[in-house]
């Protein structure tokens, strides 16, 4: 993931203008470019557009296929989150088709996505996002940091047993770093635990309409929980060395959380459905979204809109305005009245067609594949953020206070408790997420070390869940279901990096409208037909500079903090131009951004 | 820049050019019908005689997603191979390693069994094989349900999930809709329920003998062994 490419020098200039190309940026793949105008006296970036350059046209080839493939499908949106879709589509299915999978199939689904957040979180965490806080990054951006954090011990040394925060940076070194390397390990075994009840990773084989192929026995759970208490133990080591990690950079940078900040409106359509509750009827969405594992919710200002899944269903608007694409006014409206009566709108994703209409990259026009979409709350359509998703997650399930995992996690209504049970060596341990002063890159970054454990204590519960299930003599994991002549259907849920929703209606049995809509598409989002720039963009926008190089060996780790405090998925290609936008440097990246070869 | 310009500008000069993934080899899903990219696989672009100037042939590498122990492998034989170290990668005619692509899922799968005994699962969660639900593992190769996804745990057909065909040319429209019997299976699994019903039957009662401890083995105070005395 970190192999190293093409590295070059920089040519020397005595002008002021650059432009630098990261190739790739996000340690994973790259479509998405980050444009940004620097002002070196001020230290800020003061202009930002992204743009994504990847167009397949998933809802156009699904029209006219049957709509039992549709998971199977969508599951190859993503190279990363594919099981998030695959789980979003059979929602919808389930919805569509009327059908109620039986209990132990949900916990089936619930322990594998459960282990998807702590596989993907953790790789994430510790070997692409911890390589901007690490020793070798630190000290070719911010020596003077680094020698600061060699001076500072860590808080919770005795917990995780590094003594200095540069002991935690050293451990973070690519390849090298003994806490990167471990976490390597890790990430095969939550791949393990995802596969036991998925099959595969990352396009499941297991999944269906109805509940699970997967064949559910005592062994299947052991085979879980044995992994997972590994985990629990992991975190209580993980957890305490990244608050410390954190906390250190507000404190050797005052101002450090501007990086990345922006206004708070995170959004999170909920996940880990209950049981015991969910039955997948339209009717009733507002009462088993409620009890969801993780509370759905619109978060404005640090303040609670609203967790009624039928609220946020009916508020979501696809905008154009910079994309390349055609509207769809005038088309056919497929779905106008929700089965509850609400009038649905015409840029609500039942309705929206796809119309694609390619162009030259024009930042006063079009620049991007992803369209804008948007939330309404009756003025405003609201550019929302998942924030990378956990952080969301925590602040919309702490603010409604509804979750009570069985006393392993528990909503305060201000803050997340997250009680990890005794493992091998080390004894019961509490942590306590609390909703924070801003939404910026730490916090984002914090949110996700805090989400893994949530994800550890859930599973514990599902699996106690499971074995009743299994003690009980209730095997079954699928139901039976016809796929009806019309019908609608949605599905929520959490990928990864955030909300995901999707949207279909069938006709004469086939699709007759599909859409997706992940994490991206609103993090990565442009600037829509009213001029609202998208998250990145505003985010980045007010980023302040702490790094310490001039411009001629500028790195932007603060701009790549801020971004992949988000999301790592899309980031590629960044241009960067100071001053008036003639390029005087080229350097190509390698995917860590360090000048040493390696 | 679009990929087709990179691969312009990147494959005259490769030593190798491999295709991970059945969208790189096959064009996969979406290159399906009514997509409106038109997109395609690298042998479909670069033209399938193509070989590098090292004159090794593009390697294909299918799945989707590809299996990542398959993919480290192949990488690993070419790295060989560019070091002298082997001899030249043998691939089939869909430029497919040969000795991870030779077998089928069925040939591979811990649930065959079941086929050959004609007993077949009508409902997802069953441990039985999976054909009757749309599994197409008796004709697709693939080497997944023995190798396992990772570590040797997950798979497909061999954990529950239907072979959906993700490695074959033909993928996906060939295959879909996914979960239906395919058609060509009736005839060969009606032969097996025929046959396998039959055998089925007849080990029911060799297996019932087996799964009783031998006769001397019993409660009382006698200690027996079936130990014979042989006189002469």
């Amino acid at each position: 993931m970190t192999s190293s490419t093409r590295s070059g020098k920089s040519s020397k200039s005595d002008s002021n203008l650059m432009e630098m190309n990261w190739d790739p940026i996000t340690r994973i793949v790259g479509s998405l470019g980050i444009y940004t105008k620097i002002d070196w006296a001020a230290k800020r970036v003061v202009e930002c557009h992204s743009t994504s350059s990847v167009f397949r046209g998933y809802s156009i080839f699904m029209k006219g296929k049957d709509p039992r493939d549709a998971h199977f499908i969508t599951s190859r949106i993503c190279g990363i989150c594919g099981d998030n879709h695959a789980t979003c589509s059979v929602y919808a299915q389930n919805m569509a088709y009327g059908v109620k999978p039986p209990n132990l199939g949900e916990w089936i689904i619930n322990l594998g996505e459960a282990a998807e957040y702590m596989f993907d979180h953790n790789i994430f965490q510790e070997n692409l996002v911890g390589v901007d806080y690490c020793e070798k990054m630190v000290a070719e951006t911010n020596p003077g940091v680094l020698e600061l954090a060699r001076h500072t011990e860590a808080p919770h040394a005795e917990d995780h047993g590094y003594k200095t925060i540069a002991d935690i940076m050293k451990s973070l070194n690519p390849l090298e770093g003994e806490f990167y390397r471990e976490a390597l390990r890790v990430s095969r075994e939550t791949r393990e635990m995802f596969c036991l009840m998925e099959g595969r990773h990352v396009h499941p084989s297991t999944l269906y309409p109805g509940g699970v192929g997967t064949v559910a026995t005592i062994q299947l759970f052991t085979d879980y929980l044995t992994r997972l208490m590994r985990y629990v133990e992991f975190m209580k080591r993980c957890l305490p060395m990244h608050d410390d990690l954190f906390d250190f950079f507000y404190q050797a940078m005052p101002g450090y959380e501007q990086v990345g900040q922006r206004r708070i409106l995170l959004n999170c359509w909920g996940s880990l459905n209950d049981p015991e509750y969910c039955d997948f009827k339209y009717e009733n969405m507002a009462m088993w979204g409620r009890k969801m594992f993780v509370t759905p919710g619109i978060v404005v200002d640090g303040k609670l809109v609203t967790n009624n899944l039928v609220d946020i269903n009916l508020g979501i608007r696809i905008l154009l305005g910079s994309s390349y694409y055609d509207d769809w006014e005038g088309q056919e409206t497929f779905v106008s009245h929700d089965p509850l009566g609400n009038p649905v709108d015409r840029r609500h994703p039942w309705n929206q067609h796809t119309i694609p209409r390619p162009a030259k990259r024009d930042f006063d026009s079009k620049y991007s594949w992803t369209m804008s979409p948007r939330w309404f709350d009756g003025k405003d359509y609201l550019a929302m953020d998942t924030g990378g998703g956990p952080i969301a997650r925590l602040w919309s399930t702490a603010l409604s206070g509804l979750v009570d995992i069985g006393g392993y996690v528990k909503a305060t209504g201000h803050s997340v408790v997250i009680n990890l049970p005794r493992s091998a060596t080390k004894p019961e341990k509490t942590f306590e997420w609390k909703i924070p002063q801003w939404s910026n890159a730490i916090e984002r970054n914090r949110a996700r070390t805090y989400f893994q454990a949530y994800c550890a204590a859930a599973a514990v519960y599902f699996i106690e869940q499971a074995m009743a299930e299994i003690r009980a003599g209730h095997t079954k994991t699928w139901e039976k279901f016809d796929v009806p002549k019309d019908a609608i259907g949605c599905g929520f849920t959490e990928a990864v990096r955030g909300v995901l929703s999707h949207h279909m209606v069938i006709r004469d049995g086939k699709i007759a409208n599909y859409h997706p809509y992940p994490p991206t598409p609103w993090n990565g989002s442009v600037r829509d037909v009213y001029g609202t720039p998208g998250p990145y963009e505003d985010a980045v926008q007010n980023t302040p500079i702490f790094e310490e190089n001039p411009p001629d060996k500028f790195k932007g780790i603060d701009i790549m903090r801020a971004v992949r405090s988000f999301d790592p998925c899309l980031p590629c290609g960044v241009h960067m131009y100071t001053g008036e936008g003639r390029t005087v440097k080229k350097l190509l990246h390698t995917p860590h951004a360090f000048n040493s070869g390696g | 820049m679009t990929t087709s310009e990179w691969l312009d500008r990147l494959a005259p000069k490769a030593l190798a050019v491999m295709a991970i993934g059945t969208c790189a080899t096959y064009g996969g899903i979406h290159a399906m019908a009514g997509n409106p990219t038109g997109a395609m696989g690298v042998p479909d672009y670069l033209g399938w005689d193509w070989k590098s100037k090292a004159g090794i042939p593009i390697v294909c590498v299918p799945g989707c997603p590809t299996h990542p122990d398959n993919l480290s492998e192949t990488i690993l034989y070419l790295l060989y191979m560019a070091t002298g170290q082997a001899p030249m990668i043998p691939l089939d005619d869909q430029l497919r390693p040969q000795w991870l692509f030779g077998a089928t899922v069925h040939e591979g799968c811990d649930r065959a069994g079941y086929y050959e005994q004609g007993d077949f699962a009508t409902e997802y969660g069953s441990p039985k094989c999976l054909v009757k639900l749309g599994c197409w593992g008796p004709v697709v190769k693939c080497n997944v349900p023995k190798r396992g996804w990772i570590n040797g745990v997950g798979g497909c057909p061999n954990v529950g999930g239907i072979c959906i065909g993700c490695t074959m040319p033909g993928f996906p429209d060939k295959f879909m809709p996914f979960m239906d019997e395919p058609p060509g299976g009736k005839l060969s699994s009606a032969a097996s329920t025929a046959y396998g019903g039959f055998i089925r039957k007849l080990r029911t009662i060799t297996t019932n003998t087996l799964n009783k401890e031998p006769k001397w083995r019993e409660k009382g105070r006698t200690l027996k062994t079936g130990y014979k005395a042989t006189t002469f």
